[in-house]
């Protein structure tokens, strides 16, 4: 217990300052009286300000390259759209607005379709299948990975943002064994991108996906 | 299989899921400190057998097409480890889980209520049949089988609903805009919490000094520290204290859903003289006009209104809420603080291993809820405002009338 010797109150908890008047205090500093909730902000800066760098300057050099390569059409239209609808999922999840999966796979569903619709009215050359589909279902996986981290999913929400994971990269190798797919450095990446978070989160979270397959299918 | 049950939202709860956003979550908490930890297995034991007890709160919240309705649901309530800031927001559109929580941090026990399902008379009930079970579950010893005094129905019931009487409402006075606190504000939609345990006996004796009850006394101490910090530009508009009064002590019902009104009392440092005796007075006559029951009957009936206008209910949801949270907005606007005094909590068995119980509240600028047990007033401030001068100002105050105040806080500023 410890006093504060301008307020004449006693001061409980592990305040080295008095809440009401922020001099510091006098006598033994207690236990905390309530747990420490860092924000998001401060307790992911160093997350937040690496992904800004790097999706910036991502975006700043793929459009760079792209006006300098114009023959090779207009694809960093693609990369931008996709850092953009990747930071509407973030600060989705950071203002806690509804369910982030459903957010996600609302965003990739509905964007895929009309730029498929697009492709098709401006004669089909198939730019949506080869790229647009691939980098968006990336983009979502990233987001996932993330999501799952900075929100602290509980284990049992845990399973289902693996096999969304999976099915984000399963729709572009069905349109790849369909023959649908010319370029397929894209839909390569997205399957790179799924098993290497696929296999970071069996690493670090295995044991309690393991722990709770056990009590969902114990007999 | 048993067909699952819904009910409607009670009259003042309508307004709440359009009004609940950022910091202002309509949620509210009560806690309990014991003198010992918490065993959070004992915990979610004794919440079982309690959350039986009150099947009216095993419920969801669903949008219909003109309302919200309240489903029941075989959703269970699990005890975890107090893991966010206090009254944080509990409904999520998409994530549609009970509208109530219990958490639990060392000594303490929360319980976490979206304004919806309960008010805070309702919310003691279930917290103290919590508690109480936890104790004898704990101590292992049989206390006297928990009783609660009302059967299912009962409890369940809309008494805004029971009470209306289409004939009598009268036209609401027109009130101005009040003072509005203004300042820095914490970090992500988070409130500021300070709370104040002080003796009951010493604040009684002081408030019988002045001829006032203890929430007219309080009430006047916080227009006061209000108002030593307003600019004298401020100082033209009144400032306006929101009191909830509790409609059970005044019409018979043993709802544990909403059942309260407010009483709005004012005071206006431009034209007054701003002593606490004058303070005291002068919301002491607006308090007791406030809770004459015409006054009160009038009141509630306005409430009601809404819900019985065809119009108004045939409005869709969407349109509905946009409306809704408009004319809560400005409502607010005429409002400057609240102060909520839910009474002295009573707990049958078990006095000895509990410390004190508090309450606090979500809020869009602060809010003051008071509570007693035993000898123990609880003082919570919750407050969007990073600045504590009116929390300061209030407590010293009481501090100079040799009142021993023990002062507790979130520390939001560290987080
Ligand atoms: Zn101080």
């Amino acid at each position: 217990m410890s006093q504060c010797n301008q307020c004449n109150v006693t001061v409980r908890g592990d305040n080295k300052v008095c809440p009401l008047c922020q001099n510091p205090l006098i006598g033994d500093v207690g236990e905390a009286l309530y747990p420490k909730i860092p924000t998001v902000y401060r307790q992911y800066q160093l997350i937040f300000k690496i992904l800004t760098a790097l999706t910036l300057s991502g975006g700043i050099i793929c459009v760079g390259i792209n006006l300098m390569l114009p023959q090779s059409g207009y694809w960093s239209v693609f990369v931008v759209f996709g850092i953009i609808c990747f930071w509407i999922s973030i600060i989705a999840v950071i203002k806690r607005r509804g369910n982030l999966l459903k957010s996600i796979t609302f965003q990739v569903v509905s964007l895929s379709l009309m730029f498929i619709a697009l492709d098709f009215l401006i004669g089909w050359t198939g730019w949506s299948l080869n790229f647009f589909i691939p980098i968006s279902c990336t983009v979502a996986i990233l987001s996932l990975t993330i999501i799952v981290k900075v929100k602290k999913i509980p284990t049992e929400d845990y399973g289902v943002y693996l096999i969304a994971n999976l099915l984000f990269c399963i729709v572009p190798i069905v349109f790849y064994f369909t023959g649908l797919i010319s370029v397929v450095l894209p839909t390569l990446f997205c399957m790179a991108v799924s098993v290497v978070t696929c296999v970071v989160q069996i690493v670090f979270e295995g044991k309690n996906l393991w722990r709770e397959i056990v009590k969902r299918f114990h007999v | 299989m048993r067909t699952k049950q819904w009910i409607r939202l009670d009259n003042a709860a309508k307004i709440f899921p359009a009004a609940a956003y950022g910091s202002d979550t309509q949620v509210f908490r009560l806690s309990c400190e014991l003198t010992e930890p918490v065993n959070a297995h004992i915990l979610q034991q004794a919440l079982n057998e309690t959350a039986a007890m009150f099947p009216v709160y095993q419920c969801v919240m669903r949008r219909g097409l003109f309302w919200y309705y309240l489903d029941s649901t075989d959703l269970k309530p699990v005890v975890r480890e107090e893991y966010k800031p206090p009254c944080s927001a509990i409904y999520c559109k998409s994530n549609k889980g009970l509208l109530y929580e219990v958490t639990y941090f060392k000594n303490r026990v929360n319980l976490e209520m979206f304004h919806v399902i309960a008010d805070g008379k309702g919310a003691a009930v279930f917290l103290t049949a919590l508690i109480t079970k936890y104790l004898t579950l704990a101590h292992g010893v049989s206390a006297p089988s928990l009783f609660i005094n009302a059967s299912h129905t009962q409890m369940s019931n809309d008494s805004f609903a029971t009470y209306y009487d289409d004939k009598n409402h009268s036209k609401a006075v027109p009130r101005p805009n009040s003072y509005k606190i203004k300042g820095a504000k914490v970090a992500e939609n988070r409130l500021k919490l300070i709370t104040g345990h002080v003796p009951v006996d010493q604040v009684l004796r002081i408030a019988k000094g002045y001829g006032a009850t203890i929430t007219v006394f309080l009430c006047a101490c916080l227009i006061k520290a209000i108002g030593s910090n307003m600019s004298v530009r401020a100082k033209r508009k009144p400032v306006v204290i929101a009191i909830p009064v509790n409609l059970r002590s005044f019409f018979p019902s043993l709802t544990a859903r909403n059942f309260f009104g407010l009483v709005h009392v004012e005071y206006d440092f431009s034209t007054e003289s701003g002593t606490l005796e004058d303070i005291i007075q002068k919301i002491g006559k607006q308090l007791k006009e406030g809770l004459e029951p015409e006054r009160l009957y009038s009141d509630l009936n306005r409430f009601s209104a809404l819900e019985h206008n065809v119009f108004a209910r045939i409005v869709p949801l969407p349109v509905k809420n946009i409306v809704m949270r408009t004319a809560y907005l400005l409502s607010r606007r005429k409002v400057t603080a609240a102060l909520s005094n839910i009474g002295i909590i009573n707990v049958s068995f078990g006095t000895d291993y509990i410390r004190s119980f508090d309450v606090c509240s979500a809020t869009d600028s602060m809010q003051v809820c008071v509570c007693s047990f035993e000898n123990c007033l609880s003082i919570s401030f919750t407050s969007r405002f990073i600045s504590a001068d009116i929390q300061q100002y209030f407590f010293r105050m009481l501090v100079q009338m040799g009142i021993a105040v023990e002062i507790s806080s979130n520390n939001v500023e560290n987080e």
